[in-house]
């Protein structure tokens, strides 16, 4: 039997020291004075991190003692990664919370109100259905808005004698006449448990066909009769894109028109940018357009995402955190970063937006000056670009009075995968389920959602 | 001592043999050419139908993008650390472990043997969030140290079970002669029994690098600032990076993950299979 | 390495000790919190008795997700031990260019799951996918598949990218305890007139038992809450035909943000492997006397 015996702190001293002094290094930073103001983002196009990044060195050059400290993170794991930091006393100061989590999280007091900010910079500045209130408090700082549109080969449409479709049965028309010419799909679009996706491409068609997914006050419309239709009139688009596509991810997507394999993409402003940037050959032969639909207020309703900064209850030093986000995202600023990937990060403040079109006729970026009618006409649509999780009830029963602000505090539970649109749809084209028993399964799991989430919080009010 | 296999003829079941062998090398390594392949290649020729196998054009942009649009050697540095001290201290602690387990009649030896496979029994996604509270308190956020803890500690009751099973393959007679001509218990357990379980010692190791190499979900929660990411959590964020991707790109990442491990495994392998020189035993 | 054999020497129980307890600890953990609904911010319990279990029975998407687990450990550990057994014999038979093949069998091992997803994901893509061009062209398949995004395959392609993964571990595992098979084991039932599957069934398997039911125990822990490959191929998709346990409960935990019920799902996979591995255990030591 050895005899010699280590106490349990000599054992780990021992690891403590193999592991080197390149590893306790680490940690020394933390305790140094002054003011450090954290900066979590998952943006990050290489173009917009050196945009962060000059704005930081300015800022911290206008407030001496003050330094911004940018932490990137991914944006698969970033709920997980938040929730963690949060419950481990990590100060994450000015961060971007998951659209669906950030009512959720203010009504349990993780976030800092910044009514003060939002009365600054003027709350008839913002475009509709861009900020989240609780209680008549703020609780985020909008920085990008966007809208999905309709990318659509011209060559191939002038080859078969076919105009750029204005209604749903164009499109369909279109679609199904391209498609299978010279191995090229009709369309790529697509399902998938990405948070957003299927609902990205699905949503327009609800909309058009003059329903919301919830009501106002949380009442589920997706049971109408008429969204039923505008289930048949997608999965009758989605039958001419290619079966990878129904459990797919954007990069493929966007790859499969990018590679000149697809007539139609239905995308937010990225693919635009992208096509121009790796394929400039089918970039030159494509048009852009709203999405047509349906009949209620054809191309005219348009998906459209939308990313926030919030500032955490519990950061060090609030003022400095709020000073830095309204730095970062108004004025000259909020226009610098909207140009880093044009027509994807649109600005939601008017003021910010209208230079953005100014921009587009005397700015020398090429993209630009190439394809600024792009840029314009996802800009015309953003101000009616909604999303089932943040506009809740914009439109009922054929009826659209503008774009709410109004959040759905359990679209984290209502969109958490498999979310019940994306599982109808990939049902349906996978599966051959019948589309009304997939839509009907789908209608209870939305309704669950929000009856699950009401009971345990009954004094909910909707916030418009 | 000979083995059976010298002078044999070329039988059918030979060939037979040589076939399945190339099958199973192809199988294996095919993907791993595939990264290679589209890692040179330009973003027209990687997304052109039909595929080209070999690259048409050779191309070394992917790789100067990624190291303009990531800290990728940053990633590489830091995975290599923590990977190598995890290792370390899992053989070693893990050895002396298995060896007295097999050598030493201890009451309740076993009962700690199987309660150590306990820490198996918790998804680490449910451990998550304690972890990383434990981590926190004791001040090691953003320190790899804590990874190296965390892996250590995950990794060692696997090597306790597999070397446990190497150390009992081999005969007390040898120990017991050397004890006999002077040497102590340990000088005997370095000299006798460490050179016969090399083979057991790499697998070991190579299993612990390759754990601590490709771990994802603690180095991604706990490592938050740049400098000290480690490689999973790195090539997650450069999809993103990648303006929601380029192939290229990411194969040339791929290709930089895989390469170093390639290496030394290649450099290992051979103690791996052909660790028992000596011929004193058997 | 010595350094540190010869500090820990006398002291080889501590780290055990130490993380023997821990593990129990976090175990007792969520066998606690199974019982309890776990605010997620506040950590703040209260009490349900066994109305998580109850939910969890009566959940359809968590009864799916445990019988996929059930196929997705049983066809892995399956196909690996009988794959990584074959293949570590094959190695072993003295072929020509054997060191070299061994190298380059044992490569997949070490790709970091994050990477084997994304070359497979890649190579199967249904626009310019390699695989797909090539089964097109051996007259397998009449278009570019994406096994991922069809519900029909989606589980076997995932079982077969993990074993493609994970057959190598196998290899190392039984070809390391190969090496030291004493050749007059060999010899002697050839002499006694044993045939190649005599020899093997008799000498080379129970030779080999040991070191592998370790490897397969290990490795069907691990099986059953690997997380990474599933979730990084189909995303549990499409619909939920490759959502597995793990899958379920990180959903339960971060998505719903139930911590009980994450924890009671936790538990009855426990249970489960528990008794899985104490078959094992129950192997290993018949298999430990019958060698050693």
């Amino acid at each position: 039997m050895p005899s010699a015996r280590m106490s349990r702190r000599g054992l780990l001293s021992l690891a403590a020291a193999s592991s080197g002094a390149a590893l306790l290094s680490a940690c020394s930073d933390a305790e140094s004075g002054g003011t450090v103001v954290p900066f979590y983002t998952t943006e990050s196009d290489p173009k917009s991190l050196a945009f962060y990044r000059s704005v930081i060195k300015r800022f911290e050059r206008k407030h001496p003692g003050v330094t911004v400290k940018m932490t990137l993170y991914s944006d698969e794991n970033q709920l997980q990664y938040l929730q963690t930091a949060m419950q481990t006393g990590t100060d994450i100061g000015v961060f971007a919370p998951p659209a669906a989590n950030i009512l959720d999280w203010a009504v349990k007091g993780y976030l800092l109100p910044l009514s003060g900010m939002i009365e600054d910079i003027g709350e008839d500045d913002f475009l509709p259905g861009t900020r989240i209130a609780h209680r008549g408090e703020d609780y985020a700082m909008p920085f990008q808005a966007n809208a999905s549109v309709l990318y659509y080969r011209k060559d191939l449409l002038d080859g078969a004698g076919i105009e750029p479709p204005r209604t749903y049965g164009q499109f369909l028309g279109a679609v199904r006449e391209l498609h299978g010419r010279d191995g090229i799909d009709g369309i790529s679009s697509g399902a998938g448990n990405t948070p957003g996706m299927t609902t990205q491409f699905l949503s327009p068609y609800v909309y058009q066909a003059g329903w919301d997914y919830y009501g106002p006050d949380g009442e589920v419309l997706f049971g109408k009769d008429e969204v039923l239709d505008g289930v048949k009139r997608h999965v009758a688009i989605m039958r001419y894109a290619r079966k990878g596509a129904y459990n797919t991810n954007y990069p493929d997507l966007m790859n499969t028109y990018i590679s000149g394999k697809a007539a139609f993409a239905t995308m937010a402003g990225r693919l635009g940018v992208n096509l121009a940037e790796q394929n400039p050959r089918i970039a030159e032969v494509t048009g852009v357009l709203p999405v047509p639909a349906g009949p209620f207020r054809t191309g005219r309703l348009a998906y459209g995402g939308k990313n926030q900064y919030s500032v955490f209850a519990h950061t060090r030093h609030r003022r400095a955190a709020r000073a830095f986000l309204k730095e970062l995202t108004t004025g000259e600023n909020a226009l610098k970063f909207s140009l880093t990937v044009p027509g994807h990060l649109v600005p939601p403040l008017k003021s910010v937006g209208a230079r953005l079109r100014e921009e587009i006729d005397v700015s020398d970026d090429p993209y630009l000056k190439k394809h600024g009618d792009w840029v314009r006409t996802i800009l015309d649509l953003v101000p009616h670009a909604l999303s089932p999780d943040m506009a809740m009830g914009s439109v009922v029963n054929g009826r659209y009075d503008g774009k709410l602000s109004n959040p759905c505090p359990w679209a984290g539970k209502a969109w958490a995968p498999p979310p019940a649109d994306a599982s109808m749809v990939q049902s349906i084209l996978l599966r051959g389920d019948d589309p009304e028993q997939a839509w009907r399964r789908a209608v209870d799991q939305f309704a669950f959602a929000a009856r699950d989430w009401k009971s345990a919080n009954p004094e909910w009010r909707p916030a418009a | 001592m000979k083995t059976l296999r010298h002078g044999r003829p070329l039988r059918p079941g030979r060939v037979l043999q040589y076939a399945a062998l190339a099958a199973v090398v192809l199988i294996a390594d095919l993907p791993l050419l595939w990264i290679l392949f589209t890692a040179v290649k330009p973003d027209e020729e990687i997304i052109s139908y039909p595929p080209t196998f070999l690259p048409h054009t050779l191309t070394l942009d992917n790789f100067r993008t990624l190291f303009e649009i990531s800290s990728f050697g940053t990633y590489l540095t830091n995975s290599l650390i923590v990977a190598a001290v995890s290792t370390l201290l899992v053989v070693g602690l893990g050895t002396c472990a298995a060896y007295a387990l097999v050598r030493f009649r201890i009451p309740g030896l076993r009962w700690i043997g199987e309660l150590s496979l306990f820490a198996y029994l918790v998804p680490p996604i449910l451990v998550l969030v304690p972890v990383s509270q434990l981590v926190a308190r004791f001040g090691l956020a953003n320190n790899l140290a804590a990874l190296v803890v965390i892996y250590t500690a995950t990794l060692l009751p696997f090597a306790l079970w597999t070397l446990r099973s190497y150390f009992h393959g081999l005969t007390v007679e040898l120990e017991d002669a050397a004890m006999v001509d002077g040497c102590t218990r340990f000088g005997a357990f370095v000299r006798v029994v460490l050179p016969q379980s090399v083979p057991g010692l790499i697998a070991t190791a190579v299993f612990a690098f390759n754990a601590a190499w490709s771990e994802y979900l603690f180095a991604s929660t706990l490592m938050a600032e740049p400098d000290k990411l480690t490689l999973s959590p790195g090539l997650s964020l450069l999809m993103d990076q990648t303006s929601v991707y380029s192939w290229g790109v990411l194969m040339a990442a791929a290709l930089i993950v895989v390469a170093p491990v390639l290496v030394l495994f290649v450099i290992v392998q051979k103690f791996l299979v052909g660790g028992i020189g000596q011929g004193a035993v058997k | 390495m010595v350094a540190v054999i010869e500090a820990t020497n006398g002291n080889w129980r501590a780290p055990f000790i130490i993380f023997g307890v821990i593990g129990v600890l976090f175990a007792v953990g969520s066998v606690f919190d199974s019982f309890f609904h776990v605010d997620f911010l506040t950590r703040e319990h209260t009490f349900l008795g066994l109305d998580n279990y109850r939910r969890l029975w009566e959940d359809p998407a968590v009864r799916g997700a445990f019988g996929r687990s059930v196929l997705w450990v049983a066809g892995n550990m399956v196909i690996q031990a009988a794959a990584g057994v074959a293949v570590a014999l094959l190695l072993n038979a003295g072929l020509r260019g054997q060191t070299l093949a061994r190298g380059l069998v044992l490569f997949p091992y070490v790709v970091p799951a994050v990477v084997a997803a994304m070359v497979f994901r890649f190579a199967f893509n249904d626009t310019s996918g390699m695989a797909g061009y090539l089964l097109r062209t051996l007259g397998l398949s009449d278009t570019l598949v994406n096994p991922f995004a069809d519900p029909a395959t989606v589980m076997f392609a995932l079982v077969a990218v993990n074993c493609w993964k994970y057959v190598p571990f196998i290899v190392i595992v039984v070809l390391a305890r190969l090496q030291t098979l004493p050749g007059e084991l060999r010899e002697a039932a050839a002499l006694d007139g044993a045939g190649r599957f005599g020899v093997f069934r008799y000498v080379t398997l129970p030779w080999i038992a040991p070191a592998l039911i370790v490897a397969m125990l290990m490795r069907t822990i691990w099986t059953a809450y690997d997380f990474d490959l599933p979730y990084l191929l189909s995303g549990g998709g499409p619909m939920d035909t490759s959502t597995t346990v793990p899958l379920e409960i990180r959903k339960l935990a971060f998505a719903d943000q139930d911590l009980g019920l994450a924890s009671a799902l936790a538990v009855c996979v426990a249970i489960l492997l528990v008794a899985g591995a104490r078959m094992y255990v129950r192997a290993y030591r018949a298999s430990e006397d019958a060698t050693g």
